[in-house]
């Protein structure tokens, strides 16, 4: 389908742009990623908010996880990828700064995957697989982290008395709130989530979508989904990404009833992808 | 016509064409060839090592393993122990020098390495070492480290020699199995901002332990039974026991080989290949053991 | 504006590691270039063909006690040549056909039974390989044949087959194995029989797989020494038939090294004999490598 190029062209409304730079948790400009030499993401614009939920939509391989591992430099993990251009900004630093420690980048915004992973080790070591190693203990002393985050991820009541059991045995709905409680553990500025609610079935979803609007007052989280109806629920803003390209971000509220580019609400209303 | 078409289909399908019939009479019959062949493959092993069983069990005593070999020509009655005691302490040092260095190189390789082709030129390199004849290593450990270094055929220069024939041998084995852990669990937890090093500890080591102790099983299994590499850098003919780092010992397969071929005794070489034979099979049963019941976590 | 995201001295252990084990890989592989270059170095190839190639390897004897004395290892390559082609002609057909047993025919529980089989086949020691064939094979020869001493190379081929055959057969079962399910489904989707498939696609796609499978046979028959020291007989003629003995190249090595006056000729002469096995073997090993290499990214696409 031919688009014409002033439909491509990228919307962001005027209350984000207005916004104070202390409110911008992420400001990415113009962010261009290759693989292996072919372009995946083109000029891509994004802006997150503090104390918001920013969902990011779009039909598959239009580069959402690329973007989403970008944020927290776990994409240089991938030996073919390459940020050609562009500019990421959180909280007003650079991200990809001269001297930059990428594990201290990824230890202040943490990344939920598709696919839960149990480390091998038990439930109770998982979730202080990250603290261990940054030493954020904050005075606390151990057990008060395990419960607190598992509290706060609402497993602490499934698990208190396994906790030296092998997180293998959870469940995989189990399993994920682990992960976010895992990453929960870190104390991380910011939480990115790659399509957490994939591998679930609807009760677990259900229990992860109040867990991220319980942390949102928080925490700024950034969410890609695929579930339309789920970024509704539990979106502020949401932002359309198609073929590496931004096409158009806007509150959640106006771009499902009034998308200004045809292709977003092609894709909204269910005509496309 | 059509009617012709239409019987030869039907006999076809029920297959009473002739044809048909003597194409899977041969098919039966080259399955029958197969199962022949696994049959000669099963049936080898056992027979070899049944053999050695039934033949050296009448020669193993308690007293022949912690003996001393006795008797005119020496080797003649009495035990094995300095042999045993040999064999084992070259193939400790060799796992000791070879095992550190297979884990760097190993970890190097699956997880440091960035450049593809780097990793691959190190590769083939690393599996010509392990291609390389053992009588091979026994020539460049006589002429490097007991004649260049003025070692002295001894335990240690015997030790260095095994501890090359091992490393490659797990080298290989730790970067396989460190590369079949799945690699979400490097994104999840590299994700988290821990560092490779702590993510090797404490996740990437405990998934591939199993794979690790399977190339140490091979590599000792294969340093202890080989005597070419040993027969001129550490092997003596007898030794009152005891060892020392620059001294020479006895080893199992190097006193199983002179008991043949000086024919000095059958019944104590039976006994030898036994003692051989079993250690091995022993030595890789527990590994397999403790493959299957360790480590809780890891399932 | 904070500069958080600098890195803290938390991370020394990483670049530590990574340094150690850089340095740990690279003294291994060294080796490998060491030990080619020391073989070299000690053999008379090194200091400038001191002797003839052609007569070393085709005119002259091995006679180092005549005067003048001669260092030519016809006779011992002209013996390696006889029992590895020997071994590799009864060990591929039947390590082939298990190959083919394993991933075509087996039934699961056989297979479960068959791969700890070959690995214990493998993992008998070379020199318990001789002895066995010494007290099985040689002693029959002597009353079967009539002959004064049993070794030969028939025995030594024979059982060197035997030490070859697990490695042939497990790499054969793996190439036969990686031919992709699809095509052998879409073969027997025509409903011919499971012979026809053998033979008309799985042996056609699993070619440099069965090759790379012959050539680990040759260069493991090549370089063993235990066995064939002591079933061969080790004598240094020529020989002329299966049932007389010879002195394969390790054999020479390993009944010479030892009673050889460092840098003295002979030394040279089986430290040249030593070089030139070794570069066959990885020259051997280099074609391994690239039949792999090829297979892997064949089966991929
Ligand atoms: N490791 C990789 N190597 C090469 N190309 C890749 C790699 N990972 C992703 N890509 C390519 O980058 C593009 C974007 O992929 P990405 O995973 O970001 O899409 P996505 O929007 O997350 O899709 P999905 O909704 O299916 O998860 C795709 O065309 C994909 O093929
Ligand atoms: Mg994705």
């Amino acid at each position: 389908m031919i688009v014409p190029m002033a439909m491509t062209r990228y919307h962001v409304p005027e209350e984000v742009c207005d916004s104070p730079a202390s409110e911008r948790i992420f400001d990415i400009r113009d962010l261009s990623v290759t693989f292996n030499g072919r372009p995946v993401l083109q000029k891509v614009n994004v802006m997150a908010l503090n104390r918001q939920v920013l969902a990011i939509v779009g039909p598959s391989g239009s580069g959402k996880s690329t973007l989403l591992r970008t944020m927290n430099r776990t994409l240089e993990l991938t030996r073919d990828a390459r940020i050609i251009s562009g500019d990421i900004h959180f909280k007003g630093e650079q991200l990809y700064g001269n001297g930059t420690d990428p594990r201290i980048v990824r230890k202040r915004i943490c990344m939920v995957h598709q696919k839960p992973v149990a480390f091998p080790m038990s439930i109770e070591e998982n979730v202080l697989f990250g603290v261990r190693f940054h030493k954020n203990w904050n005075g606390r002393t151990k057990d008060e982290i395990v419960q607190s985050c598992l509290e706060r991820v609402g497993l602490w009541n499934e698990v208190k008395d396994r906790l030296s059991e092998a997180a293998s045995r959870l469940s995989v709905g189990q399993l994920q709130r682990l992960c976010i409680a895992r990453a929960l553990a870190n104390d991380p500025e910011a939480i990115l989530m790659d399509e957490p609610c994939s591998a679930l079935d609807p009760v677990s979803t259900g229990r992860i979508e109040e867990l991220i609007l319980a942390m949102r007052p928080h925490l700024p989280i950034i969410i890609v989904t695929h579930n339309l109806a789920q970024a509704r629920r539990i979106s502020d803003q949401s932002l359309f990404l198609s073929d590496g390209k931004s096409l158009e971000q806007d509150t959640t509220e106006r771009i499902f009833t009034h998308a200004v580019n045809e292709r977003v609400r092609d894709f909204i209303t269910g005509k496309v992808g | 016509m059509h009617d012709a078409a239409a019987k030869s289909l039907s006999a076809n399908v029920t297959g009473s064409s002739e044809t048909y019939r003597a194409s899977l009479l041969r098919d039966r019959l080259w399955r029958a060839a197969l199962w022949f062949c696994g049959f000669i493959g099963f049936l080898l092993p056992v027979a070899i090592i049944g053999y050695l069983i039934i033949e050296g069990l009448r020669f193993v005593s308690w007293q022949f393993l912690t003996d001393y070999p006795k008797g005119s020509p020496l080797g003649t009655e009495g035990g094995i122990w300095p042999a045993v005691e040999g064999s084992l302490a070259l193939a400790s040092i060799g796992l000791l020098v070879a095992f550190p260095l297979a884990l760097g190189g190993g970890l190097y390789l699956s997880e440091y390495g960035r450049s593809q082709r780097f990793n691959k030129i190190v590769r083939f390199l690393v599996e010509c070492l392990a291609a390389v004849p053992s009588i091979i290593f026994g020539l460049f450990g006589y002429a490097f480290l007991v004649v260049f270094l003025k070692f002295g055929i001894s335990l240690i220069a015997g030790g260095l020699v095994l501890a090359l024939i091992m490393f490659p041998i797990l080298l290989i084995a730790v970067q396989e199995s460190l590369r079949s852990v799945d690699e979400a669990y490097r994104e999840m937890g590299l994700s988290l901002g821990v560092t490779r090093f702590y993510l090797v500890r404490r996740v990437l080591l405990r998934k591939a332990w199993r794979g690790i102790v399977a190339g140490i099983v091979l590599a000792v299994g294969h340093a202890v039974g080989s005597a070419a590499p040993v027969l001129f850098t550490a092997s003596v003919y007898f030794s009152k026991g005891g060892l020392g780092l620059d001294r020479p010992v006895m080893t199992l397969p190097t006193h199983l080989y002179n008991l043949v071929s000086e024919a000095i005794s059958f019944d104590q070489a039976f006994g030898t290949a036994l003692i051989l034979i079993a250690g091995l099979l022993i030595f890789n049963a527990s590994a397999m053991l403790l493959r299957r019941l360790g480590g809780g976590f890891t399932q | 504006m904070t500069r958080r995201f600098f890195s803290k001295s938390l991370y020394w252990s990483d670049a530590a590691l990574k340094a150690l084990s850089f340095l740990a890989l690279g003294t291994g592989v060294s080796f490998l270039l060491l030990m080619i270059v020391f073989v070299l170095r000690e053999s008379s190839l090194g200091s400038g063909f001191t002797m003839n190639l052609f007569d070393f390897l085709v005119r002259d004897p091995w006679a180092p006690m005549a005067t003048p004395p001669s260092h030519g290892i016809f006779h011992a390559w002209i013996s390696t040549l006889v029992i590895t082609g020997l071994s590799l002609l009864l060990a591929i057909p039947l390590g082939f056909g298990i190959g083919l047993f394993l991933s075509e025919v087996a039934p699961r529980w056989v297979q479960q039974v068959m791969q700890p089989a070959l690995e214990l086949l493998a993992g008998i020691p070379a020199v318990v390989y001789g002895f066995f064939g010494y007290v099985t094979l040689v002693r029959n020869f002597e009353v079967w044949f009539d002959m004064p001493a049993g070794e030969c190379l028939l025995i030594a081929g024979l059982i060197l087959a035997v030490m070859v055959l697990p490695f042939v057969a497990s790499t054969a079962a793996e190439a036969f194995r990686s031919v992709a399910q699809e095509l052998r489904e879409m073969a027997y989707g025509l409903g011919v029989t499971q012979l026809y498939v053998m033979r008309r696609v799985l042996f056609r796609k699993a070619l440099p797989g069965l090759f790379a499978a012959v050539a680990l046979g040759l260069a493991r028959a090549l370089g063993e020494t235990l066995a064939v020291l002591m079933l061969a007989g080790n004598t240094v003629a020529v020989p002329h038939s299966l049932l007389e003995r010879g002195q394969p190249l390790t054999a020479l090595l390993a009944t010479e090294l030892g009673e050889t006056v460092v840098n003295s000729a002979k030394y040279q002469a089986l430290f040249a004999s030593g070089f030139i096995l070794l570069i066959v073997v990885l020259g051997i090993n280099a074609v391994i490598w690239i039949l792999k290499h090829h297979f892997l990214e064949r089966s991929h696409a």
